[in-house]
């Protein structure tokens, strides 16, 4: 693996992300994250339908962990150390030995969004606040299976390994899909990028007509739907840890069928899902960006892309 | 500088390399300490040196196959003998030692049953000495009791707990903050806890006194019932980790109660370790923290602290 590979771009896009699955942090649960280079702390108020809060990890006060033995109650997480308490926007609401709180006693607060059985936090370099939501996929609301959950940890950058979505040639070549889809692309009003493709799914009886859309929702979330012999949707999500490795969560699921033949071509395609995604793994840790790559007019929009992604990010780019 | 830390990693002044009883003449250990490859030895005489790892001549590491001879050990590589003092003593196949042949040598003191060495960044002399503790002589006192532990901290970080009489209450469950009195004299720093203990007899009012001679090297005297000294010693591995050993004696008594008594009491202490011991490992140090008018005296202990480097910070 290269030691250092130096980018044209910044590491961290502006958007949501997702940090944790809604149904590993229950009532009261603490969760020691690390995300864009830094230590943070996820909590869910105790209640049932509690919010999730997410906090710099770090007390103000001697510099505790609150992620590490911290403990949540009805207003906010208590720190192991010496029991400072903080709600959920940053104040500190009580110190058990002292008669005074002292009066800028603030933590740093990241907004949080629950959203399709997942937890985002919103990142912006310069603080702006969210000014998009993440949608909820409509079409799983009933009758699909669990979601089934896939995690890599990447070392590589999410604008790189963004340009797999356009470079439909790879598609034919690293995964040895047979022959090139047909494809078409759209800019959507909210400046994500749709796509649909339609091919031939092979299957043991032969040929298949298919389908695959994806769409994009901010740099931290895509919704690919596959239809054909079955129909499956995998939720994409993809957050910096630090500015050369980055979180990667599928989450895949399949439409609900008594079928046998169908729920075995599903698990098979999750395998493929996999496979595929490994074999995208070694190009994507040992590749370089190119800046300027040499391109043939066959390639997918790998220029538009990059256009469109820099929207993402805050500054200019080095090689502007 | 990591990023937990805003300070250097390796202070200057006496830290524990080996305990004494580990080392035996003619012995060779290699160590780890302050980010750098180390050599232990105890020459023929029961002198104990440490010299930096690597021969001067090819690179080897006197510590993996090295062997004392007489008053020096010999690399395994090209049998080149170095002295305690670092200079080379013998090149056998050759007609002449180069002049300038020389490793660093760092300065060594055995005491307390301990193998000390002194680490300056400027490599300036030592400028104090670790004093000779009369229970750790005395028959009237147990052997040390030696426990060990690598910590992903730093000593002087973990070490602010011996000033932070809150976190006794909220870490370590007692029932009332401590009352503490602070002392700074020079180098040394002792804190007088005084505190109220369970016994089988009842509460008893005992004392708690934590002495810091230097950045590594620490005395906790405990009066009340049973007498106990704890002497507690800590060697950078590097930036991140810390070598952490306590060492436990307790005053004897004829019916062995007070043994007795001494060995809850480490079990105890031990707990208490595991109890500091994710908060040690998962914070950071604030600069400025954000501090309550209740809260020890960390400013007195920062202070005190600085003087170990030699750049400020």
């Amino acid at each position: 693996m290269p030691q250092h590979r130096e980018y044209p771009f910044p590491a961290y896009p502006n958007g949501w992300f997702c940090v944790a699955y809604s149904d590993e942090l229950g009532p009261g649960a603490v969760q020691k994250l690390h995300y864009f280079g830094r230590e943070l702390v996820l909590f869910r108020e105790p209640s049932e339908a509690g919010a999730a809060r997410i906090l710099d990890a770090y007390c103000p006060h001697l510099g505790a962990h609150l992620g590490v033995g911290g403990t949540v109650e009805a207003d906010g997480i208590r720190c192991p150390f010496h029991a400072w308490k903080w709600n959920g926007e940053g104040r500190c609401v009580d110190i058990p030995y002292a008669k005074r709180i002292p009066p800028n006693a603030q933590i740093g607060t990241w907004p949080a969004c629950e959203r399709n059985g997942f937890v985002f936090i919103w990142h912006h370099a310069e603080g702006a606040a969210p000014d998009y939501e993440i949608p909820e996929i409509a079409e799983i609301a009933s009758g699909w299976t669990p979601f089934t959950k896939l995690e890599w940890t990447v070392t590589s950058r999410m604008y790189d390994m963004g340009e797999n979505a356009v470079d439909h040639v790879h598609f034919k070549y690293l995964h040895g899909a047979s022959g090139a889809p047909t494809n078409t692309q759209r800019l959507d009003e909210d400046g994500n990028l749709r796509n649909y493709s339609e091919m031939e799914m092979s299957t043991p009886k032969g040929p298949v007509p298919g389908s695959i859309e994806s769409r994009g929702a901010g740099p931290g979330m895509g919704v690919v739907h596959v239809k054909g012999v079955v129909e499956t949707i995998i939720v994409t999500k993809s957050t910096p840890i630090d500015d050369e490795t980055v979180h990667v969560r599928f989450s895949y699921t399949q439409k609900q069928t008594d079928d046998e033949r169908e729920l075995r071509i599903g698990k098979a395609m999750l395998r493929d899902l996999k496979k595929q995604m490994e074999q995208d793994i070694v190009i994507f840790e040992n590749k370089t960006y190119r800046t300027q790559p040499l391109l043939v007019p066959e390639d997918g929009p790998i220029a538009e892309y990059r256009r469109r992604a820099r929207k993402s990010y805050s500054g200019r780019f080095w090689d502007e | 500088m990591s990023e937990r830390f805003p300070y250097p990693a390796n202070p200057n002044g006496w830290f524990r390399v080996s305990y004494a009883d580990e080392l035996k003449p003619g012995e060779v250990k290699p160590l780890a300490y302050f980010g750098t490859d180390l050599v232990l030895f105890r020459d023929a005489a029961g002198e104990a040196h440490v010299l930096d790892a690597f021969c001067a001549h090819l690179g080897a590491h006197l510590g993996h196959g090295g062997s004392v001879d007489g008053d020096g050990i010999r690399c395994p590589f090209h049998a080149w003998k170095w002295g305690g003092d670092g200079r080379c003593l013998d090149v056998p196949y050759a007609n002449k030692v180069p002049a300038r042949a020389q490793i660093k040598s760092w300065p060594v003191r055995e005491k307390n049953g301990l193998i000390l060495v002194w680490h300056h960044d400027r490599d300036e002399p030592p400028g104090w000495e670790i004093p000779d503790l009369p229970e750790l002589s005395s028959d009237d006192w147990t052997p040390l009791d030696v426990r060990r532990w690598t910590v992903r901290s730093r000593w002087l970080d973990m070490n602010e707990n011996s000033v932070d009489k809150v976190h006794f209450r909220y870490v370590h469950g007692t029932p009332v903050i401590p009352e503490a009195e602070i002392t700074v004299e020079g180098h040394i720093l002792t804190v007088n806890n005084l505190l109220k203990m369970t016994t089988p007899r009842g509460e008893i009012e005992a004392s708690l006194t934590t002495t810091d001679y230097g950045p590594a090297f620490q005395t906790v005297h405990i009066e009340g019932a049973v007498d106990t000294l704890m002497v507690n010693t800590s060697t950078p591995i590097d930036g991140e980790t810390t070598d952490v050993s306590f060492a436990y004696t307790v005053q004897k008594s004829p019916d062995g109660a007070h043994e007795r008594v001494g060995r809850a009491r480490i079990k105890d202490l031990e707990h208490q370790f595991e109890q500091d011991r994710p908060i040690w490992e998962n914070k950071t140090y604030h600069a400025r923290p954000m501090l309550a008018a209740e809260d020890g005296d960390f400013g007195a202990y920062r202070r005190w602290m600085r003087q170990f480097f030699s750049e400020a910070w």
